[in-house]
């Protein structure tokens, strides 16, 4: 089974807290609002930007989402997770976004990665060939539709599950399944050719973790 | 045992985590004596697992907490704009007529009599007055009490007052001139500025009906692609007139 990597970060709000700030922040208490932004701001941007790829846009998306959650508090209703809530939002300019960025250049351009020098040292530390192995695997995601994109790095980022996929890019679950499986069928035959080699993907799997 | 087709089909309820411990049972022993489903199932755990934990995204910057809470409290202050706008349309004709008034003011300063704050010249007459009154000439100390008001005598005071309300009525009239000046400055100033929007109004209706006659006269052309042009008849040559192609002609 996969490691869950979401669940056990340290950073998440637990929800009894998670409700006292929403009602904080919803009376205008601008610090409950910074803790807010300050636990999910990181996770949201890297969902973004994984789905732009363009790091200005993705801010600007992240800006945006959070504003339209501060300014619609009164209609967030309690038994959903805020985070659910913020993707959901985020997701859904990232839609916007993506059909207005087709309208003006005809594709979607996901040639834009990251530079050679932004993580430098992390490179560094890793074999040479689990970085192209990795890479391989980001370009195969980024071949993927953008509900696939979506419903892939919610459910490995942010271990999402299929019923909050579907609640998060606002689909019925069966639809969130079938992005989710049709995304793994589409990176397996991405690819096949790539790992050949079975010791590539347990050498990779060990450099994952 | 369950066959390979049998195991890809369980890969995703199994990677979703909804397969049921003896499904699950039945793939792990397949997987350990299958190397194709072996691998298979490998490469998707490693996708998954890069996907996960591979953060080589790029930063958010600094400041990005700092610019969502100042833009929401952007958002939270009342909307000024409506007025903001009136303020404009209204203000600016109003500051433009003020700052022209201030240079009116500033290149010919109205010319107006200095209003007297107080009372500090007594009237002739005054002095008349109180000599049929009192029989004698008012002295100096008495004069400068008359100036400062309050010993003045009703008889002269009267008099006093007309001569300062006179003075008044001198200064309100030249203010009057000198706003009626300013009022067929600016009636001069809107004129022309009418004159000259007038005139622009006309030059652009003039360079509209060129345009419009020059792409009526486009339009009128036949198109070379047009395929009924070949249809028409060619139009004649000009030939000269007979009395020009009649007369002699000059060999070389």
């Amino acid at each position: 089974m996969f490691f869950r990597q979401a669940e056990s970060e340290g950073s998440r709000l637990s929800r009894r807290t998670e409700k006292r700030l929403i009602a904080q922040a919803r009376d205008g208490n601008e610090e409950a609002a910074r803790l807010l932004v300050e636990a999910h701001k990181d996770r949201l941007f890297a969902f973004v930007w994984r789905i732009l790829r363009d790091h200005h846009e993705s801010e600007e998306i992240c800006q945006e989402a959070f504003l339209r959650a501060f300014s619609s508090l009164e209609s967030f209703s309690a038994e959903y997770r805020f985070s659910t809530w913020l993707f959901t939002i985020a997701y859904r300019l990232c839609l916007n976004h993506i059909r207005r960025r087709k309208s003006l250049t005809g594709d979607v351009d996901f040639s834009e990665m990251p530079s050679e020098e932004e993580d430098a040292c992390e490179r560094l530390a890793e074999s040479e060939e689990a970085r192209r192995l990795k890479d391989r695997i980001w370009e195969a995601v980024d071949q993927l539709s953008v509900q696939q994109r979506a419903a892939v790095i919610l459910f490995y980022r942010e271990g999402q599950s299929c019923e909050a996929i579907a609640q998060t890019l606002g689909i019925p679950m069966a639809t969130a399944k079938s992005h989710l499986h049709r995304a793994r069928g589409r990176l397996r035959e991405s690819l096949a050719g790539v790992f050949s080699d079975p010791s590539q993907v347990e050498a990779l799997r060990e450099a994952a973790s | 045992m369950i066959t390979c087709q049998h195991a890809r089909h369980l890969f995703d309820s199994y990677l979703d985590g909804e397969l049921s411990a003896n499904l699950q049972t039945e793939l792990h022993a397949h997987r350990l004596n299958c190397t194709a489903c072996q691998n298979e199932l490998a490469l998707l755990e490693a996708c998954g697992d890069v996907i996960a934990m591979d953060r080589r995204e790029p930063q958010l910057s600094m400041s990005f907490t700092d610019r969502v809470l100042l833009a929401q409290r952007g958002r939270r202050m009342p909307k000024r704009r409506r007025w903001g706008r009136s303020f404009w349309l209204v203000g600016s004709p109003l500051a433009a007529a003020a700052s022209v008034a201030f240079m009116l003011s500033v290149i010919a300063p109205p010319t107006r009599p200095q209003v007297a704050s107080r009372i500090e010249v007594l009237a002739p007459e005054a002095r008349e007055k109180w000599l049929a009154v009192a029989g004698r000439e008012a002295t100096v100390e008495e004069e400068q009490g008359w100036k400062k008001g309050h010993e003045m005598p009703a008889e002269i005071y009267d008099l006093t007052l007309a001569k300062f309300l006179n003075q008044s009525k001198s200064a309100v009239e030249g203010t009057c001139e000198t706003a009626a000046s300013l009022k067929s400055f600016m009636g001069a100033v809107l004129a022309n500025t009418n004159d000259m929007v007038v005139a622009q109004l006309r030059s652009a209706q003039q360079e509209k009906a060129a345009a419009t006659t020059v792409q009526e006269r486009l339009n009128s052309e036949i198109d070379p692609l047009d395929p009924s042009y070949l249809s028409q008849p060619p139009a004649a040559p000009d030939f000269p007139n007979e009395s020009e192609w009649a007369g002699p002609v000059e060999a070389l």
